[in-house]
């Protein structure tokens, strides 16, 4: 039996830890992301690292630091952005300059040059552990069904507290409601619980009378880290939700895995899972952005223009500093704001980003949607 | 027709291969002048924040030709080595779209120019564009080919790339080169993508300044492409960018060899790619003990402040050779 963690990004954890657990291994939650955290990635990242990298080396050395870890698992990737890189760099900086010692499992794609057939091989070796064949695949199975529909259904969850939030005033009620329902679905073993959890408090949230009026609806594009971790964007979907702004985001976890790694399975596989392909990213990011540029740059620039046409206020654009994808990305949509006459607001952040600032850049940005919605009236 | 080439992240040999491929069409092209303070002016005002110096630049150059030229030749440069999937840095595959923000008119293909085939069908691409022949393509081919390779020798010898250029377009033989003249001058390695270390004006001519304070200087640009090949197997994989890897590639041979007396390394301030790098060039030289200085540069950088840093770079240099030899 391993003990196992993983970098903390949203509710991601759910997931691997239902795979985890079906293994029979032990999965250890990686601490809730905090200031702290943050402070010990930036301290030994190297400097212009991204900032969710910062982030992700703070959040592994808190966890191996409780001494409840044995094993690191992390997908490799093969560019163009910096993420394939990140496996290669923890190694080197926990190992080598912290001194950790851990088994650490990097998932690379058996592409040549980055990776190939044998490594890919080595690690499933290393989960099946002492399991016969037939065992593991039939663990295997159930433990990436469950963690698929809690995923989904926590997802579904988040979607509806986004809209939510911007309709009531008082939202601790509902922010209580679904991290009740949150902690259920992890622990829960059970993909009829699962649902019927999710049912109960999709009910009660929605149950919930709304007591404000005149809400905005903007999108979300972006960097994916930066969107899902609350503590890294300064929670600033809260703060666009409680001033009456209702959100919906084009970026999730499951969506990550359905664009990353489903296309990358071999035959049938592939047609299992159900893949559909990405045709709609690519005709909507069409004339702005005519190639795949790593990351959701993309995507960034195709939701936007979705968004416009969907009849949507605006959109906000969150991306770490410096980030290879978004920063293209930004560029990018400065033509489509411009063509489209769409608002967009980018927002970057790393260490430094104070909330004043973001404040007030917010509520700019929301007086300007106001005063389009009134002059369109 | 007439094309504008911008300088900014594209860089030799491209840049000659582009224009002798282009003129030998009939087309006449004007590659952008070395930077100045009003194209980084430019490029500053109109590019992309946050952006690293060199995607500003870029924007600052193609602007610069906007009016001058019927039309922006801007190949997206998807991949330059043997393996298809070593790709560039996400900012070279944005670079089209980028200069369409500002410019109506750029000709911009997929440029996979790893290996001949892949290079083939690249500029029959082109030729296709521009109506022509797939012989008459075949034969500017072979032209730009043979001149971009001349440059590229040029430039092992230490020349600099615009002057090797000039000199393989035509021009006299220019005087100035990096080529090791005294053997008993400290050697300091400048590694650093091309269109960094050989941009004067980003770089406050830091070469020049170098053999001028009396340095034998290398560069990646110097090397055998063989040398950096193998010594990225020192990776555990390598990068996925093939301006990386050069640059790795080079700096962890250079820390290898004996008579290196210490390496700067520069970068631009927010480049996406060199937070890794310059964290896997860092670790290298500590673990074999040669000075490294990192210099990052942006466009608030002034030079001053840089020579000091440099005077006290390599006054440690001189200090540590003189040592060595007593
Ligand atoms: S998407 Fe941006 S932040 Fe994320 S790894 Fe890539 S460069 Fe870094
Ligand atoms: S490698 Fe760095 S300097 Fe070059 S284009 Fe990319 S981000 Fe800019």
């Amino acid at each position: 039996m391993r003990r196992i963690t993983l970098p903390r990004m949203g509710y991601s954890y759910i997931g691997f830890r239902a795979v985890f657990d079906a293994l029979g291994h032990e999965f250890v939650e990686p601490p809730p992301i905090t200031k702290r955290t943050i402070d010990l990635g930036v301290k030994y990242a190297p400097e212009f690292a991204c900032f969710p990298f910062k982030i992700t080396l703070g959040s592994l050395i808190e966890a191996l630091s409780t001494g409840k870890v044995d094993t690191i698992i992390t997908a490799g990737g093969i560019g163009p952005c910096r993420y394939g890189f990140y496996g290669v760099m923890y190694e080197k900086i926990l190992k080598e300059e912290l001194g950790f010692d851990f088994d650490f499992i990097l998932l690379d794609p058996p592409i040549k040059p980055y990776g190939n057939m044998k490594k890919v091989w080595d690690i499933v070796l290393k989960w099946k552990g002492e399991l016969s064949w037939r065992e593991f695949i039939l663990r295997l199975t159930k433990g990436f069904k469950l963690a698929w529909r809690k995923l989904k259904k926590v997802e579904d969850l988040e979607a509806l507290i986004l809209k939510k939030r911007a309709w009531v005033k008082d939202i601790s009620k509902v922010e209580d409601l679904f991290n009740e329902a949150i902690r259920k679905i992890n622990l829960s073993m059970d993909l009829d619980e699962v649902d019927a959890i999710y049912k109960e408090a999709k009910d009660s949230i929605e149950a919930i009378p709304d007591d404000r009026g005149d809400v905005l609806k903007v999108g979300i594009v972006g960097e994916i880290y930066t969107i899902l971790e609350p503590f890294s964007n300064l929670n600033t979907e809260r703060l666009l939700n409680e001033r009456g702004v209702e959100i919906e985001r084009s970026v999730w976890t499951t969506e990550f895995i359905e664009y990353n790694v489903f296309p990358g399975l071999p035959f049938p596989l592939k047609q299992m899972v159900g893949w559909k392909g990405k045709d709609d990213i690519v005709k909507y990011s069409k004339p702005f952005l005519n190639e795949f540029v790593g990351g959701h740059g993309r995507e960034s620039v195709a939701h936007t223009v979705m968004f416009k046409e969907r009849g949507f206020d605006g959109v906000v654009h969150i991306l770490p500093f410096s980030c290879m994808p978004e920063v293209v990305a930004r560029g990018i949509l400065e033509r489509v704001g411009r063509e489209l006459d769409f608002p967009i607001l980018s927002l970057s952040f790393d260490e430094f980003t104070g909330e004043a600032g973001l404040i007030t850049r917010i509520e700019a940005f929301i007086d300007l949607l106001r005063m389009r919605r009134r002059m369109a009236a | 027709m007439k094309f504008g080439i911008p300088r900014g992240l594209y860089y030799e040999p491209l840049l000659t291969e582009w224009k002798v491929f282009l003129e030998d069409l009939g087309h006449s092209v004007e590659i952008s002048p070395p930077t100045n303070k009003l194209i980084l002016d430019e490029g500053v005002k109109e590019g992309v924040n946050e952006a690293c110096i060199s995607l500003k630049l870029s924007i600052g150059h193609a602007m610069y030709l906007k009016d001058r030229v019927d039309c922006i030749f801007a190949p997206r440069l998807m991949n330059m080595d043997k393996y298809k999937r070593i790709t560039l840095c996400p900012k070279f595959r944005g670079l089209p779209d980028l200069f369409r923000v500002f410019i109506p008119n750029v000709l911009s293909l997929n440029a996979y120019l790893g290996s001949f085939e892949r290079r083939l069908s690249f500029y029959s691409k082109v030729g296709r564009e521009l109506r022509v022949g797939f012989l008459r393509v075949l034969r500017a081919y072979r032209r730009a080919r043979l001149a971009s390779k001349k440059v590229k020798e040029l430039q092992r010898d230490g020349f600099l790339p615009d002057e090797a250029r000039a000199w393989v377009l035509g021009g006299s033989e220019p005087s100035f080169t990096l080529k090791r003249k005294d053997e008993a001058l400290p050697i300091i390695a400048v590694v650093g993508y091309p269109y960094i270390i050989y941009d004067d004006y980003v770089s406050h001519s830091l070469l020049k300044k170098l053999v001028n304070m009396g340095f034998n200087v290398v560069t990646p640009e110097m090397m055998d492409d063989k040398e950096i090949e193998e010594a990225l197997r020192y990776l555990w994989k390598p990068l996925f960018w093939s301006q990386s890897n050069k640059v790795v590639g080079a700096a962890f041979k250079l820390l290898r060899k004996p008579e290196i007396d210490g390496m700067i390394h520069v970068s631009s301030f927010s480049c996406g790619t060199d937070a890794w790098v310059g964290s896997l060039i860092e670790l290298e030289a500590k673990k074999f003990e040669k000075p490294l200085m990192r210099i990052v540069v942006d466009e608030h950088t002034a030079e001053a402040g840089l020579v000091t840093r440099l005077e006290a770079f390599t006054d440690l240099v001189r200090w540590r050779k003189g040592r060595a030899v007593i």
